[in-house]
């Protein structure tokens, strides 16, 4: 049986920047039967690149902090980001594993007032709507009938490193097609659908905007209607590579392919309005996919 | 590095450095490589690396510690944990890496655009900036979306965590002041 409750954990660039996926997992994680509590005081997961890379023993004390929080409401932590889940459940797996560790990290803590005791789970909405209960639950909700393809686009940090995250096979997971599966959308398979986007070697945009641009003009040209991610620094990522690709003057063709939320298609499914999930404000506007939503 | 014909003076090499390294938290990984080279072969970034993960982890081995703490290498990794994934000896590469980042950071190596997310964490508890106004307006436009409001985090808390352990110096000590209101 899974919980009914859980400490909701918005980390910074959702709550902040992309307030539409905040929106659309809300109002479905809810019609769902999910109960979410604020984590007042929370802040930043820390980031599992900068922060992490500055110095370990701070990255793992400030998310020792976020999960004790949790732990006073004696909730498990649900996160709607695969950065602040892959924090959360890396140094929750690895506090509650290593006693040396919990200590040290404790007597951070204490002098800031808190206690991590290791008495909880930390999930991400993906690792929870995947198992069978909730795919049930999910079908029985549809309404709306989407005759879209779709490329899921995990994200990295919701599998890997598989020691820690250990919900989906870490090179060829299953969790967001099964959730496609149950509300009708049809998820296409292509050599780039793994590849990640890029955005974590930050410090070479270069980089990123390379892997990004390879992998949208493959998604493209097996005529996807959108990518659908579970991360929002993917999600921007993706989006952005190609704004900055159309900007190209030496690019011969256009990128389109819109980017959307796991929950932002849940919600279509369940009848939401396009206008409501503010469709129309996404950095690639998803029009055509709209028109064919509003043809069914 | 580039060229491989290069002699390398044994009197360079820092010969316990793998045990420095592997003393770290996950760091005993290290001395578990055999060379196989998988890592490299299904690495995110290999195309741009100007030294591939195995040879990383060799020069680790020999003692090269100067040459890997000031590499490009240990910057560019995408963090997708591939490497560690495949690795049939498990070596926890992609937090090696970290480790490494660590330890150039310690000798004064720390990226802006890190310190920079670091500087926002101190200054209001998150990584995006949010002085002065704009946590008013991030509500009001979370009110408009139908949203809760965005509560603050314990900045106080958050402080003392990032001087207790003493990242504080990585910080542009101008900026302490931009707190939240
Ligand atoms: S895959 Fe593992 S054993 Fe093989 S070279 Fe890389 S680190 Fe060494
Ligand atoms: S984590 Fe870094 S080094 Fe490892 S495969 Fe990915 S990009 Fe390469």
């Amino acid at each position: 049986m899974l919980n009914e409750e859980y400490a909701l954990f918005l980390g910074c660039t959702i709550p902040i920047k992309n307030q539409e996926f905040e929106k659309a997992s809300r109002l479905v994680l809810g019609e769902l039967g999910m109960s979410l509590e604020n984590m007042d005081g929370a802040g930043c997961c820390p980031n599992p690149v900068a922060i992490q890379s500055l110095n370990m023993e701070t990255w793992m004390a400030l998310a020792a902090r976020n999960i004790a929080i949790a732990e006073t409401l004696d909730l498990d932590v649900l996160t709607l980001c695969a950065g602040c889940f892959e924090t959360l459940r890396s140094v929750n797996h690895m506090l509650k594993n290593d006693s040396k560790y919990k200590r040290k990290v404790n007597e951070i803590l204490g002098k800031a007032g808190y206690e991590y005791m290791g008495s909880l789970d930390v999930h991400h909405f993906v690792s929870i709507l995947s198992q069978d209960e909730m795919l049930d639950k999910i079908k029985s909700l549809v309404t709306r009938n989407l005759d879209l393809k779709v490329s899921s686009h995990y994200g990295c940090h919701l599998i890997r490193p598989s020691a820690h995250m250990n919900f989906d096979d870490p090179e060829r997971p299953l969790s967001i097609d099964k959730i496609m599966k149950r509300i009708g959308v049809q998820t296409l398979d292509s050599s780039e659908k793994m590849t990640c986007c890029g955005y974590c070697a930050r410090l070479h945009p270069e980089i990123g905007q390379a892997l990004s641009e390879r992998k949208m003009m493959e998604l493209q040209g097996i005529n996807a209607d959108c990518v659908v991610a579970a991360c929002p620094a993917c999600a921007n990522q993706l989006s952005n590579a190609q704004r900055l690709h159309n900007k190209e003057e030496t690019s011969s063709s256009e990128l389109d392919v819109p980017i959307l939320y796991v929950t932002e298609l849940l919600a279509l499914a369940f009848g939401h309005e396009p206008r409501e999930l503010r469709m129309k404000t996404k950095m690639i506007r998803p029009t055509a996919l709209l028109e064919k939503i509003a043809e069914n | 590095m580039e060229n491989s014909q290069e002699l390398i003076n044994v009197n360079d090499l820092q010969l316990d450095f793998r045990h420095e390294l592997s003393a770290m938290i996950n760091g005993k990984s290290l001395l578990n490589c055999i060379q196989c080279g998988v890592c490299s072969s299904g690495c995110t970034v290999s195309e741009w690396m100007d030294l591939q993960p195995h040879l990383v982890v060799s020069s680790l081995l020999l003692g090269m510690k100067e040459r890997i703490l000031s590499s490009r290498a240990i910057w560019m990794c995408s963090i997708c944990h591939r490497c560690t994934e495949r690795c049939p000896k498990s070596v926890d590469y992609s937090f090696l890496l970290t480790l490494l980042r660590n330890l150039a950071i310690e000798e004064g190596h720390a990226p802006p655009e890190y310190t920079a997310d670091l500087e926002n964490v101190f200054s209001a508890g998150f990584a995006l900036p949010l002085h002065g106004s704009m946590f008013k307006s991030v509500n009001r436009r979370r009110e408009r979306n139908g949203l809760p409001e965005l509560a603050p985090a314990d900045v106080e808390s958050i402080r003392s965590i990032i001087q207790v352990t003493g990242l504080d110096r990585c910080m542009n000590k101008g900026d302490e002041q931009s707190n939240v209101e």
